[in-house]
């Protein structure tokens, strides 16, 4: 077997709620990304890459399994991953790639500090965290402090983990001190270091490995490193994205997401003064400098340690946060592009040009096709998504022309259950808040032209000038919910 | 110890009966006439698909057809799925399938393989003129009435011919009554019946074929799959010997017989009339021992079938279910979602909620982007033939409709799967 012909490595690079607009490549002018900027200008910019859920369990589900939202079972955060589902890093495991993950994974229940399930996923290493404030034993993070830095976990953890206060990191307005620890103590840090570790793991040429290293940052709670944060100038941060009376213009639910976060169990925008948004939103773009660091010593090992050419780097996020916009923070069944578009970035040398930048909408579920791809595994009749290496290649002329995200009472409940679900096609974006027989709640709409209103400021729903648009976004809807069903399962009789 | 309380049961499942030709019919067809007169009768019954493989999926396992995964036919139901019978013959009772099933793909003489704890007794055969070796019907011919069997079938199966000639048709639809597929299946039951244990309760379900392709091919290829009458008459014939047996019954314990149909007349399935009422609407109703006559006119689906049986056997209904138990004391769900996925025959869903019913024919988002919609009243217009979603006076009702299917496919999603936690 020549060099050239190896199968390639696969780094998958995944931060928890960043938003698609957080990069100095993507927008963010104020951004401290120089690494991710280096990384987008060596292979291809995804500028409309839409994750199929709002949060973290169904997004991460979509990710592993391939399938939409509706079909992998998993709907909800707290919801454990159905049985026979095959995750894309148990194919490459049977392929003979090396698999590791570091960080959070989040497939199955981790409320009250428990562990996290372990899934037939593949990995011959799993270093997981839920994170940083995640009290279980199993915590690789605090087991890599406790040796790494004791004297500041002994600070950080004087006792021994209050099974009542697991909700700790959502209730805090701004940075816990986990958060703000030298960064030579913190968990993007540790995801970094032992990322590292992994990719100089010696191999033989033909055992390629994949890793999946998950940030925890920049989720809340909103606090860095002193070093990151002045790095970051707050007055460069423009206010965050909304008009007067915006609310009043939306469905009903979107005040109850602006009084209160996470259906009424974290702080609200509303709770915030103008003051304390300005800063969360430095500490976020802080956060963000932190990961971009951390990600460039990783690139750097992968680069020192030869693989870099042959390996297929990508970067993304599971879902966004609000940060302020729509008078609204952290996420929910929200389905704006703060929450809904991610970054994403693909670099391999000799397959993808650089400074390649792809407009086209493409979605998480195609990520597992693109690696499944790359690796020369067949995709299997589970992954419903498609491999994105022509389109970073160059083009694909007959590539999807819609993205779709469905949250279903995926965050935490209310009553009654909330279920909406985003269709954005060419300029268009449709949002249905679902009525009966799906759930109790008061079925409404928003309708979005993203070419005039990129912010998604002006619903234009029930705007009776748009009624043929409304109209026409629905039949697609239901063209691309029948599009989208589950119909793996092999016809193997005609009848 | 004997336990009285779990009642038996019959299942009558026709392989493919409309709601309105078994009405139609029903004065020829005394013992059904009787049995639905002495029943409680869901009026607007709907299968959530018109074709047999994924419509008996759902009648079997409470499921959608996006769900249990079997979205047309000669797909076979995932093997970690649970029917049933399989609940039932794991709870105590003694099961018991005669005739149709179709659970998996048939085509080529395909023998269906069973599942684990499925049947406690199984005589399966697709229908009359399905030529695999397990065709107990056939073996049963043979053995009956030779003859009669080697004018039929001269010749050995071949799994690559498996074109039937029509005089063979012709004669196996002029076969004696006594000899027909609907009478064994008949016979079959009564023989279990009267040989049945007085210790355990019993479930035995009855798989009439009464379609004219009688198991041979589907309706794609001959002129539609109509109803023949004469084995419509010979099954009727064939259950009236079935409630003979139960009062006969050496056991005193209660029997509850239920009828149903997998999916509505077959014919027509191919034409661009997707999913009409015809198609969809299928006979459902149940008689209690307690009698308790009544209609209900609220739409309901026959993926509430399966959690109506496991109630009536008095199990704990399943978390991986989707649909509602009929005897439940809320009101039923009063829509009903069918779907119609087939490589041949193109993409249609249809919703019926109210007097309404649309229809949507998917387009393809790629080329004319559209999809066609059909929008009738069924009150004043129950044969379909006026199409509203055409009369601009009807766009908003035709939107409201929209918005409700989209509503309804959300509900049918998977999630089966409890919530254990928070996050």
């Amino acid at each position: 077997m020549t060099r050239h012909n190896r199968r390639p490595n696969i780094l998958f690079i995944c931060t928890d709620q960043q938003r698609g607009d957080s990069l100095h490549c993507t927008g963010a002018s104020w951004a401290v990304t120089p690494n991710l900027d280096k990384l987008a200008s060596q292979g291809a910019l995804f500028r409309n890459c839409y994750v199929q859920n709002p949060v973290c369990c169904p997004s991460r589900a979509s990710l592993f399994t391939g399938k939409y939202v509706a079909n992998h079972g998993l709907y909800a955060n707290g919801v454990p991953l159905p049985a026979n589902r095959k995750l894309f890093t148990r194919t490459l495991a049977d392929a003979g790639y090396d698999c590791g993950m570091i960080g959070k994974q989040h497939l199955s229940p981790c409320d009250s500090w428990q562990t996290e399930l372990r899934q037939d996923d593949g990995y011959r290493v799993f270093e997981w965290a839920h994170g940083p404030n995640h009290r279980a034993l199993e915590n690789d993070y605090h087991r890599w402090l406790r040796k790494a830095q004791p004297d500041i976990y002994a600070a950080l953890f004087p006792d021994r983990g209050a099974n009542e206060n697991t909700e700790y990191g959502n209730r805090a307005k701004a940075g816990t001190p986990v958060d703000r620890v030298p960064k030579e103590a913190h968990y993007s840090h540790w995801v970094a270091e032992r990322a590292i570790d992994f990719i100089e793991h010696p191999r033989d040429d033909a055992e390629p490995f994949c890793l999946v290293a998950n940030f925890f940052d920049p989720h809340h709670p909103f606090g860095a490193p002193q070093e990151f944060r002045d790095k970051i100038s707050a007055d460069s941060i423009p206010a965050p994205n909304t008009r007067a009376n915006e609310l009043d213009s939306k469905p009903a639910p979107h005040r109850a997401c602006s009084e209160k976060s996470y259906s009424g169990t974290a702080p609200g925008f509303q709770e915030y003064s103008a003051d304390e948004i300005r800063e969360i939103r430095a500490q976020y773009w802080a956060m963000i400098a932190l990961v971009d660091h951390e990600v460039g010593r990783m690139l750097e090992a992968l680069e020192h340690s030869g693989l870099a050419q042959n390996t297929l780097v990508v970067f993304s996020s599971d879902h966004g946060e609000m940060l302020g916009n729509h008078q609204q923070l952290l996420k929910g069944p929200q389905l704006y592009d703060d929450l809904t578009r991610v970054p994403l970035i693909i670099r391999w040398p000799d397959h993808i040009d650089a400074g390649a930048v792809v407009d086209e909408l493409v979605q998480w579920v195609d990520l597992p096709a693109t690696f499944l791809d790359a690796s020369g595994c067949a995709k299997g009749r589970g992954v419903q998504g498609q491999s994105l290496l022509p389109l970073a290649a160059g083009g694909h002329p007959h590539w999807r022309q819609w993205a779709l995200s469905e949250y279903r009472y995926s965050g935490f409940a209310t009553d009654p259950l909330i279920m909406t679900t985003m269709l954005r096609h060419q300029q268009w974006k449709l949002i249905v808040w679902h009525g009966p027989p799906a759930t109790n709640g008061v079925r409404d709409g928003e309708l979005y032209n993203l070419a005039d209103d990129p912010g998604e400021l002006i619903n234009l729903f029930h705007d009776p000038e748009y009624t043929g648009t409304r109209r026409k976004m629905k039949g697609l809807l239901l063209d691309v919910m029948a599009e989208t069903e589950d119909r793996m399962e092999p016809q193997s009789r005609l009848w | 110890m004997s336990d009285l309380r779990r009642p038996n049961i019959i299942v009558a499942v026709f392989d493919a009966l409309g709601a309105s030709t078994l009405d139609d019919l029903l004065h020829e067809l005394p013992a059904l006439a009787e049995l639905q007169g002495a029943s409680s009768v869901w009026s607007n019954a709907y299968s959530p698909n018109p074709e047999g493989g994924p419509a008996r999926a759902s009648l079997f396992t409470g499921l959608d057809p996006c769900v249990h995964g079997v979205w047309t036919d000669g797909v076979a139901l995932p093997a970690y799925e649970y029917t049933f019978p399989q609940r039932l013959t794991q709870s105590g009772y003694i099961t018991w399938l005669v005739g149709r099933r179709q659970l998996s793909g048939s085509s080529h003489w395909t023998t269906e393989p069973m599942r684990p704890d499925e049947y406690s007794h199984c005589e399966w055969a697709h229908g009359p003129l399905h030529r695999s070796r397990q065709n107990a019907y056939l073996n049963w011919l043979q053995e009956t009435a030779g003859a009669a069997f080697s004018a039929i079938f001269p010749l050995q199966a071949n799994p690559d011919d498996t074109i039937i000639p029509p005089e063979h048709y012709q004669a196996m639809a002029d076969i004696d009554d006594q000899l027909s597929f609907n009478h064994w299946v008949g016979e079959r039951i009564g023989t279990m019946i009267n040989n049945a244990s007085t210790t355990e309760p019993f479930v035995g379900i009855a798989g009439f074929v009464v379609g004219e392709a009688m198991g041979a091919r589907p309706s794609s290829d001959c002129s539609g799959e109509a109803v023949n009458r004469r084995a419509l008459q010979q099954a009727d014939s064939a259950l009236g010997d079935v409630i003979a047996a139960l009062a006969e019954a050496p056991c005193d314990r209660d029997t509850v017989v239920i009828v149903t149909a997998a999916r509505g007349n077959a014919s027509g399935i191919n034409s661009a009339r997707a999913l009409t009422e015809s198609q969809i609407k299928v006979p459902l109703f149940v008689r209690l021992p307690e009698g308790n006559s009544r209609i209900i006119d609220a739409a309901v689906s026959t993926i509430d079938l399966a959690p109506t049986i496991l109630q009536l056997a008095q199990l704990p209904l399943p978390q991986r279910r989707q649909g509602a138990s009929l005897l439940a004391d809320e009101l039923p769900r009063g829509w009903a979602l069918s779907r119609q996925r087939s490589g041949r025959y193109g993409w249609h869903s249809a919703l019926r909620i109210g007097h309404w019913k649309l229809v949507v024919s998917h387009g393809n988002y790629q080329a004319d982007g559209s999809p066609s919609y059909r929008l009738y009243d069924l009150t004043a217009d129950p044969g379909e033939n006026n199409n509203l979603a055409i009369d601009g006076a009807y766009a908003d009702q035709l939107e409201d409709m929209i918005d409700r299917l989209i509503d309804a496919r959300c509900a049918m999603e998977d999630r089966t799967e409890p919530r254990i936690a928070k996050f």
